[in-house]
């Protein structure tokens, strides 16, 4: 034996026992009545505190972020569909029927309801105003829908309505950024992000969380309502656009064809696994990954975003408009998305803040044309996903950031020339539909003229708790460290709404 | 001074080995008597190294800030067994001044002593180690049978069919109680002076007064406490225990509305199946089957990966997978067999838009736990289905947009679990085939779904 | 005989019995409070007895609240006592209802032992380690050992940094990588110091060895590309953007900040001054036009202007964002927790967040839509004015009336906004943002304070004439203090007009009457009204002349920037504590103070911004220079030596090499100066930095992070980077600086934001090739592949970004225009006629600064013969190929394609 590492392997020895001899006499101390003295000399010695690397095996995660993992719990459905309403619908002209409101047309507003509360634009005594449309009660359920939406009234007993749902942000930004990402201010990952992190998506040709966008404008918060926040920006939205490029930069360029950006990628990956032997950097694999899968990605990403392949009589019972950007192809691009396996697909529909400056934002006429517009495609949305059996696998959530007021606005205390009701976040409904969902269900119930909620109230909490719920998550144990401290999309409330749940 | 104190859990080893050494010469020597001096010797140094000991322990117990109530009955066991060796070596000595005790066979006496110090010992050992030291590592049951009541929470169960026939209190009230008072609120606590978990305690409630007022709730402390604020001082159960749900909460209260009786059913006490429906029994599997298959191995996952087989378990404790084709559209009949190597686990398999044929139902038919079965845009035609009934568990069976023949639909009618075919885009008009069917479980999803035309479409406001 | 057995056994037993006593009484292994005690605390106990929770009134994050009495009046710690300490005692309990922690695990038995020897020792409570510094740290002495040779050693140890990695790398039983090749250093130096690859001069004299690694270093710092790179950096954190932000995201003139930051770094501004001038710049005596820009750093804030939002609300969001902010930048500290409730494990509390808070909350912005206020560039000939009216004010009046009058020219302060109007009669603020009386209207201002001022100036617009305007005193029947008409106004304008003075603090009352008018249309929309002292010198000579320069002035538009201006003391506001951190539950009122933990502050610090930032930039801040070291040490090896970067304090990793980021962090302050170029000096002079980064898959899976640094780095480049790279490697890079931001191409329908017409407007010319610190960034729609690049869209502080590898990343350098573009530049201005081997090698050289291998060669020259025959067959593809306008060769074509791939190599994208 070399004799220097001889001397260091004596040493070793010795230090060995050494320690051996003092833990053993300390634990017979400590054995003895716990008889220990201490001293009152302690450092904050930080060199205890270094940590050692933890070194770590590769997992499939790092070289594929996207592949799948298990939920916690079983699970019904493995995908969501979630419909926005960008701008906040009119609850009380689509689901929550108010007769009695309908009597107090007219009459000031009870100014004990006003005390205390803030509204955008509502100033001094309003005036109520009583439901604009119709309501019949359908289905099997019974019930409640209105005119505004006479195709909906088939599904009516595939959803479950939560009737009061509420929130404490009157303003579109920051109460958008509440619904989908937990936190009325910006930084925290969306819905979306949250589930595909969680759960990774099954198609490894198309990206795990797809936006789509219709109505003419991005939501007020911009596009942080589908950013991934802390999380990593693979899992934040990919929004897919009915105009130009479906992805950005998915296209091939001019004059380049397929064959020649298969060799390009060939060569590039080729190139790359040289390097890997050299510097065995896992993130080069990663790339290797990421290639292929952009390349894959080329193909089916606008395959999948072409509606015009579908057959007519789809097309004809979604409404859609080939070449165009609308809900309704958005609608039955959601279909085949989920059919295809993508995780999450979020869609916005913008231009439903009715406060009746103008005729667009009249609840009687702009608002009515909105409803006309989403009536058919959700409609069929929900059809469809019941014949090709993915309903049952799949999660529809319907909803705007917050509801409309009972009281017709009057901006800046003036009688306004249209029909329009103010930002309200007391009582709004929302619905669900699919698998673990009670169809017919109906939970929660607003006061007389649907100002606040008397039964079944849930905030936006517990509707995220609901949705993860079905997704096999326990809301509370679904964290990621950041900064210091985990985070939860339910921050520190959410209870899961068990009544609408088969 | 502590010092001093301390030593005590040294010390009180010392009498238990005399006393012990004592005890066990006498018993030996009882015949003999060769030893009687140096058992005399054992007791009288007993006698000595207890007194020591219990004085450290009356020291420990000062300078330690431990409460009187919970040393006390160590404290006086202890002195006893103090007062108690004397005697005994006064008596093997044959002392004069205990005459009294002449006719007590010192045999007799050395086993009261015995008792005393385990006594002793174990009411000391409670105060280190808790009372249930000994009792805690033993099984439930057993323990119950010792007497000793052991916390387990009461899980509370509704079912569908006979939930109105069921006693309020009794299968509500008392497990909820039960799950979130008791610990504080029993006959051996009694915190407040308040039994909760008896029927006389909560009517005649604590110290503050009733805890229930039929029918009011303000003044149902019962009720009210549990809706105060968590930060509230009066708030119970105290904030850091666990707390009732919001629809536990309810019960409360409606077991208070409807007059608190002990004898009323849910249906009778007027209780919507709505505000219990948390309780009915969920099942947490979502409709899979409860086996237990053999694990999988990670290389063979990473052979399926391989060859673009997408394998994920159904949940991170499960051995159940869902086994899918999306990124294979080029998969057949003859890909399938590497799969029966983990036919125990598949429980959701989604071949839509693959190359299958009906052969594959030979195949099919090995995947016991197999529950949904997804053959939708594939080629079958149904014309093997019938290999599949002996599927004890397939729930739903996807066939849209297949070229499958109707009078196949006749071997669904010895299916054990099916619930759902969906036959949308197959060669079916809408409810053909149902002369087949005499399975009344199965519904059948035809789908071509349309939504007509109507005038309010084309109108713009 | 058996006597001397008797003593020999007796001795013997005497001499164990003092081994045993001896060992009973030795002071037993001294605890370490912060690390052994608080994580267990932290684990464990600290959810439910910490600063949100005090279950049982006892919480363990503040000595004074752990050591004190609990509701039940017991002491859950008692010092020297583990036996009557309850804490102890709940731990070891074995009834679940009593046993901490509740309806948990017990905790395991080394924890109970460790914790009741620490309450046996005194239960000391120590001060984290990142809350005090040491005032020296000792270099590491390296000894030799066997296994590693010595001219090895030499090679790499440089400086001291080397010690101390060395030291750690010895202790692991690992060694250093051997120095990368100069090729590499060249472009690993380059990137990180200018964020741009070497330029061929540069490289070549390096290449030759006419200039030695020192030099490359000096003239790399040298360069101004060294402030482009190292601002993206900053401006991270300073929340840089052009747009406002929130639902209308309209645009936002701050781009002379983000200039002021590159010239900060170009000039190697002392981290001090730098501190100094961007948190308190305006406090400054004299403050300069530069240390008045600097204070835009808070003014990135954000702003809403969507319709229908309480101004105050949003006002006290920004508030609270600096101060999250500035901890966050300066002090790698997330106070924003304690916005709601004291730190869950850091020792700061709840009141001292809005002690904190009540620094920044005398400023005088207030979400207005016009962001006042702002900062206005003046022409040299105006510039000349206002200083000769300045001069005039100083002459007859006094200084301090002289810097009133340059504040109230160059960025109109103070003034009192339209919404603080309230009361209104026949009148709105209209649109929530502008005071707006109709016919026969009215509203208050309240604490108005005119300081005897003849005239008010008023800035408004009106669409009407004719309307009669009155302000009384008080009420409606209160005194007349003006009187005038206003009629109809081309856009905006600053109109003086008499006021009655007067000295006391005032409601103003506003009654407008216009009868010929329709009902509801506002007769005026006012912006803001304030006053100013009277300009002194009445009757002097010229006097009319600066008066009316005075308002002209006023009233010239000009370029401007928000920036921060105090509150003068008659407009001052208090702060209270936000009870859970809502703004409208007000609780106690604070006063300003630093947290106490941290290092004390001086008295002769003024307490307001001024004071804070010099309380941050004390030698004596334990936090400063530390975060500042870890930082940029994170820009060079990605990775910090504290790995969470945005947090030094308890929940913190703790630091990879404790004692060089404290050797660092002195020698920043006391040798360098501040200098930050000194310290990147430092930094990338070591050994440690000049390693190869070559690895084996065994050493990353032992140490996966680098974080014992036996490697050199290997990261991919940032969003910037990457553009900045390939747009310098293909010649097409512009060198233009500063100036407003650019758009470069990006696909059309990206911008969407609602109520905004703003449009993405191409830029021209070498705008199109400017580097991209200088790209437009709006906010609700950064561009598109800095985005899938991990750039972030700066609404908020950003500490670090995530690095992420997808396939989106794969088509934006794949497909983007820009990159292609690129690409076909590169391929025309390398191509060598007739040979393809040698323009493939001089790509891939010109991309890598390394030289091709034949396996490489062999690949691109495949993809280039297969590529040419396909464009020689088919023409059309190479009539629109990339869309250019000309036709291209089907060579250069094919180059192209390979120009593409070599940009698209992990080298490429990878810093080596």
């Amino acid at each position: 034996m070399d004799p220097i590492q001889k001397l260091i392997k004596e040493k070793i020895e010795r230090e060995l026992q050494a320690r051996t001899r003092r833990h053993f006499i300390k634990e017979c101390a400590a054995g003895m009545g716990g008889l220990a003295f201490g001293s009152l000399f302690a450092a904050c010695d930080r060199k205890k505190a270094v940590p050692q690397p933890t070194g770590r095996k590769l997992t499939e995660r790092d070289l594929n972020p996207l592949s799948v993992l298990p939920p916690p719990n079983m699970s019904r459905i493995k995908s969501v569909i979630y419909l926005h309403m960008a701008g906040a619908p009119s609850q009380l002209e689509m689901f929550d029927y108010k007769p009695q409101l309908q009597k107090l047309h007219g009459k000031p507003c009870p100014e004990s309801l006003l005390e205390g509360k803030k509204f955008a634009f509502i100033r001094g005594i309003p005036k109520l105003l009583g439901p604009q449309s119709n309501f019949k009660q359908e289905g099997e359920s019974g019930n409640w829908v209105s005119d505004y939406l006479p195709h909906f009234r088939k599904v009516i007993d595939e959803v479950a309505f939560l009737k009061a749902v509420h929130t404490d942000q009157f303003n579109h930004g920051p109460a958008q950024l509440f619904m989908h990402t937990g936190t009325p201010r910006l930084g925290r990952p969306s819905l979306g992000s949250w589930v595909t992190y969680g759960l990774g998506s099954e198609n490894q040709n198309l990206p795990g969380f797809v936006v789509l966008i219709s109505g003419g404008n991005d939501p007020s918060a911009g596009k942080s309502v589908w950013g991934s926040g802390f999380l990593p920006s693979i899992y934040q939205g990919v929004q897919c656009r009915s105009e130009g490029d479906p992805v950005l930069y998915i296209e091939d360029p001019e004059g380049v064809s397929r064959d020649m950006k298969k060799r390009t990628i060939e060569a590039i990956n080729a190139i790359n696994k040289e390097e890997y032997a050299r510097y065995a950097d896992p993130e080069i694999l990663a790339r290797i990954n990421q290639y292929e899968m952009a390349y894959r990605m080329q193909i089916s990403v606008p395959e999948i975003m072409n509606i015009n392949k579908e057959p007519k009589h789809i097309q004809e019972m979604y409404g859609v408009v080939p070449g165009e950007e609308s809900f309704a192809n958005n609608c039955l691009l959601a279909r085949k998305l989920v059919e295809d396996g993508v995780r999450f697909v979020q869609l916005y529909d913008w231009g439903w803040d009715s406060h009746g400056t103008d005729p667009s934002t009249a609840i009687d006429l702009g608002f009515r044309n909105k409803c006309r517009d989403i009536d058919r495609p959700m409609t069929a949305l929900l059809l469809d996903l019941k014949q090709r059996g993915l309903l049952e696998e799949t999660l529809v959530v319907w909803g705007g950031e917050f509801g409309r007021t009972p009281m017709q606005e009057n901006r800046e205390g003036k009688e306004m020339g249209y029909m329009g009701r103010d930002h309200h976040g007391d009582a709004f409904t929302m619905w669900m539909a699919g698998g673990g969902i009670k169809g017919g269900a109906s939970w929660g119930t607003t006061d007389e003229i649907g100002f606040s909620a008397v039964e079944g109230r849930v905030s936006v909490h517990d509707v995220h708790a609901t949705i993860l719920h079905l997704l096999g998550f326990d809301h509370e144990q679904f964290t990621y460290n950041f900064q210091g401290r985990p985070f939860r999309l339910t921050d520190v409330e959410g209870e899961i709404i068990h009544e609408i749940l088969s | 001074m502590q010092f001093f104190g301390r030593l005590h859990p040294v010390l009180v080893h010392l009498p238990i080995g005399f006393i012990v050494f004592g005890v066990l010469l006498l018993w030996t020597d009882r015949k003999k008597k060769r030893y009687e001096q140096v058992i005399a010797l054992a007791f009288l140094w007993g006698a000595i190294s207890a007194l020591l000991a219990s004085l450290t322990g009356y020291v420990h117990y000062r300078q330690e800030g431990y409460s009187f109530s919970s040393v006390q009955l160590h404290l006086w066991t202890g002195l006893i067994t103090t007062v108690f060796c004397l005697l005994v070596y006064l008596r093997v000595i044959e002392n004069s001044w205990v005459k009294l005790l002449r006719g007590a066979s010192p045999v007799a006496l050395s086993i009261v002593l015995f008792l005393l110090i385990s006594v002793t010992g174990h009411f000391g050992g409670s105060i280190t180690h808790g009372a249930d030291f000994l009792i805690e590592p033993l099984p439930q049951s057993l323990q119950r049978t010792l007497g000793y009541e052991t916390f387990e929470k009461k899980e509370i169960v509704l079912n569908e069919e006979n939930w109105q026939q069921l006693i309020f209190y009794d299968s509500l009230i008392d497990p909820m109680i039960h799950n979130y008072c008791a610990s504080c609120h029993n006959p051996r606590k009694a915190k407040a002076n308040l039994i909760l978990t008896e029927r006389e305690g909560i009517l005649k409630g604590g110290e503050n007064g009733e805890v229930i007022v039929s029918g009011d709730l303000e003044n149902s402390p019962l009720h009210a406490r549990l809706i105060l604020p968590k930060s509230h001082e009066d708030h119970m159960p105290p904030s850091g225990k666990s707390q009732p749900s919001k629809a536990e909460i309810n019960l409360i209260r409606q077991w208070i509305l409807s007059g608190n009786s002990f004898e009323k059913t849910l249906g009778e006490a007027g209780l919507k199946k709505s505000e219990l429906i948390t309780f009915f029994r969920k099942d947490s599997l979502a409709g899979y089957p409860k086996v237990n298959p053999p694990p999988l191995s990670p290389d063979s996952l990473e052979l399926f990966k391989k060859s673009r087989i997408h394998i994920s378990r159904l949940s991170a404790n499960s051995e159940l997978v869902r086994v899918s084709m999306v990124n294979n559209p080029a998969f057949q009949d003859m890909d399938f067999d590497p799969l029966l190597g983990i036919a125990q686990n598949i429980a959701v398999l989604d071949l839509g838009g693959t190359a299958v044929t009906d052969s594959i139902f030979g195949k099919l038919a090995q995947l016991p736990h197999l529950t949904v079965l997804k053959l939708d845009n594939t080629g079958v035609t149904g014309a093997q289905l019938e290999k599949l009934q002996e599927l004890e568990y397939l729930k739903s069976l996807n066939l849209t947009a297949t070229p499958f023949e109707i009078n196949n639909l006749a071997a669904l009618n010895s299916f054990k679990s099916l619930r759902t075919v969906y036959l949308y885009n197959s060669p079916f008009t809408e409810k053909s085939g149902v002369e087949f069917l005499s399975n009344s479980n199965i519904s059948i999803e035809y789908g071509n779904y349309s939504l007509p035309g109507i005038p309010s479409d084309s109108i713009s406001y | 005989m058996q006597k001397k057995i008797t003593v020999a056994l007796f001795g013997v037993l005497l001499i164990l019995a003092i081994i045993l006593l001896w060992n009973f009484l030795k002071p037993s292994d001294p605890v370490d409070f912060s690390a052994e005690i608080k994580p267990i605390f932290n684990k464990h106990c600290i959810s439910c007895h910490g600063g949100v929770k005090k279950n049982g009134g006892l919480s363990l994050l503040f000595e004074e609240d752990a050591l004190g009495p609990m509701d039940s009046g017991k002491a859950a710690i008692v010092p020297g006592e583990p036996g009557a300490s309850e804490l102890i005692r709940r731990i070891k309990a074995h009834d679940p209802e009593l046993r901490m922690p509740y309806e948990k695990p017990r905790l395991k038995d080394d924890e109970i032992e460790l914790l009741s020897r620490w309450i046996d020792q005194g239960a000391p409570w120590g001060k984290h380690w990142a809350y005090t510094l040491p005032d020296k740290v000792d270099l590491p002495e390296i000894t030799q050992e066997a296994g590693f040779l010595p001219e090895k050693d030499q090679d790499f140890l440089q400086n001291g940094i080397d010690q101390f990695v060395l030291t750690r790398l010895k202790a692991e039983g690992l060694q250093p990588n051997q120095q990368a090749s100069r090729e590499i250093l060249a472009r690993r130096l380059a990137l990180d110091l200018t964020g741009l690859p070497p330029n061929a001069q540069l490289f070549d004299a390096w290449l030759e060895a006419e200039l030695p690694y020192e030099g490359l270093v000096d003239s790399l710092l040298a360069s101004e590309t060294y402030g482009e790179k190292w601002s993206s950096w900053w401006l991270d954190l300073a929340r840089y953007a052009d747009t406002k932000g929130y639902e209308k995201d309209l645009g936002r003139t701050i781009w002379q900040y983000r200039d002021w930051v590159i010239r900060a770094f170009n000039k190697d501004m002392p981290y001090n001054q730098f501190t100094l001038e961007q948190l308190a710049g305006d406090l400054l005596p004299e403050p300069s036009m530069d240390q008045l820009i600097a204070t835009a750093f808070h003014r990135n804030t954000m702003n809403n202007d969507e319709g229908g939002t309480e101004d105050e609300e949003f006002r006290v969001a920004t508030v609270i964002d600096r101060v999250n902010t500035t901890f966050e930048v300066w002090q790698s500290t997330t106070i924003g927790c304690t916005q709601c409730h004291s730190h869950t494990y850091d020792p700061f509390r709840h009141e001292e967040y809005y002690k904190l808070m009540a620094f920044f909350n005398n400023t005088r912005d207030e979400d207005t839509p016009g962001e006042e206020p702002a900062l206005k560039f003046y022409e040299e000939e105006d510039l000349r004015k206002v200083e000769k009216i300045k001069q005039w004010v100083a002459k007859y009046g006094s200084a301090e009336s002289a810097r009133k009058y340059r504040d109230f020219l160059l960025f109109n302060e103070p003034i009192y906004q339209a919404h603080t109007a309230t009361g209104f009669k026949n009148g709105e603020l209209s649109d929530t943002k502008w005071l707006s009386l109709w016919d026969d209207g009215s509203c208050q201002v309240k604490n108005v304070h005119t300081h005897g001022a003849s005239s008010l100036l008023l800035n408004y617009w009106s669409n009407l004439n004719g309307t009669e305007m009155t302000i009384r005193k008080d009420h409606a029947g209160g005194e007349i203090l003006a009187r005038f008409r206003i009629d109809k106004t081309r856009g905006r304008i600053i109109r003086k007009i008499p006021f009655k003075p007067t000295n006391e603090e005032l409601t103003l009352y506003f009654e407008a009457n216009n009868d010929g008018i329709p009902k509801e249309a506002g007769t005026s929309f006012i912006v803001w009204f304030g006053f100013i002292e009277d300009l002194p010198g009445k009757g002097e000579p010229g006097y009319t002349e600066i008066d009316n320069s005075f308002l002209k002035l006023l009233n010239t538009q000009t370029p401007s920037l928000p920036i921060m201006a105090e509150n003068p003391h008659y407009m001052g506001r208090t702060t209270q504590v936000f009870e859970r951190g809502n703004w409208l539950l007000k609780a106690d009122t604070v006063s300003p103070a630093t947290p106490q933990v941290l290092n004390p502050w001086d008295p002769e610090w003024p307490k307001n911004r001024m004071g804070l930032a010099k309380w941050i930039v004390s030698t004596e801040n334990p936090l400063t220079a530390r975060t500042l070291v870890n930082r940029v040490w994170h820009q060079f090896f990605g990775r910090g030596m504290v790995a969470t970067l945005e947090d030094i304090g308890s929940q913190s990793d703790p630091p990879s090499h404790p004692d060089l980021l404290d050797w660092l962090a002195l020698r920043f302050m006391h040798e360098h100066q501040w200098s930050i170029k000194g310290l990147v000096k430092d930094i990338v002079m070591s050994g440690t930095y000049r390693q190869d980064s070559e690895s084996s898959p065994e050493l990353y899976e032992r140490d996966p992070d680098n974080e014992l640094l036996a490697r050199g780095p290997r990261l991919r480049l940032s969003a910037e980077q990457i553009r900045d790279q390939a747009l310098a490697v293909s010649g097409l890079l512009s060198d233009k600086m500063y100036g407003p931001g650019v758009m470069p191409p990006q696909p059309e329908g990206i911008w969407k934001s609602v109520y905004n017409s703003q449009k993405w407007v191409e830029s021209k010319g070498e705008d199109r090739y400017r580097r991209a610190v200088y790209t437009y960034l709006k906010r609700t729609s950064p561009y598109p592949s800095f985005v899938t690049f991990d750039a972030g869209s700066r609404e908020v502080c950003m500490v670090r970004r995530t690095v992420t590898n997808t396939p989106l990343q794969a088509l934006v350098t794949l497909n983007d225009p820009v990159y292609l573009e690129a690409a076909h530049q590169m391929a025309v201005a390398n191509a060598i006629p007739d040979d393809p081997d040698g323009t493939i090698s001089r790509l891939y050289q010109k991309a890598t600064f390394k030289k091709i291998d034949d396996q490489k060669l062999g690949v691109l020259k495949e993809l280039y013969t297969v590529s040419l025959k396909e464009f020689r067959a088919d023409e059309t593809s190479v009539q629109g190929f990339l869309s250019l306008e000309a036709p291209t060769e089907p060579e250069i074509a094919a180059l192209t394609i390979v120009a593409n791939a070599i940009m698209n190599l992990d080298e490429f994208l990878t810093k080596s």
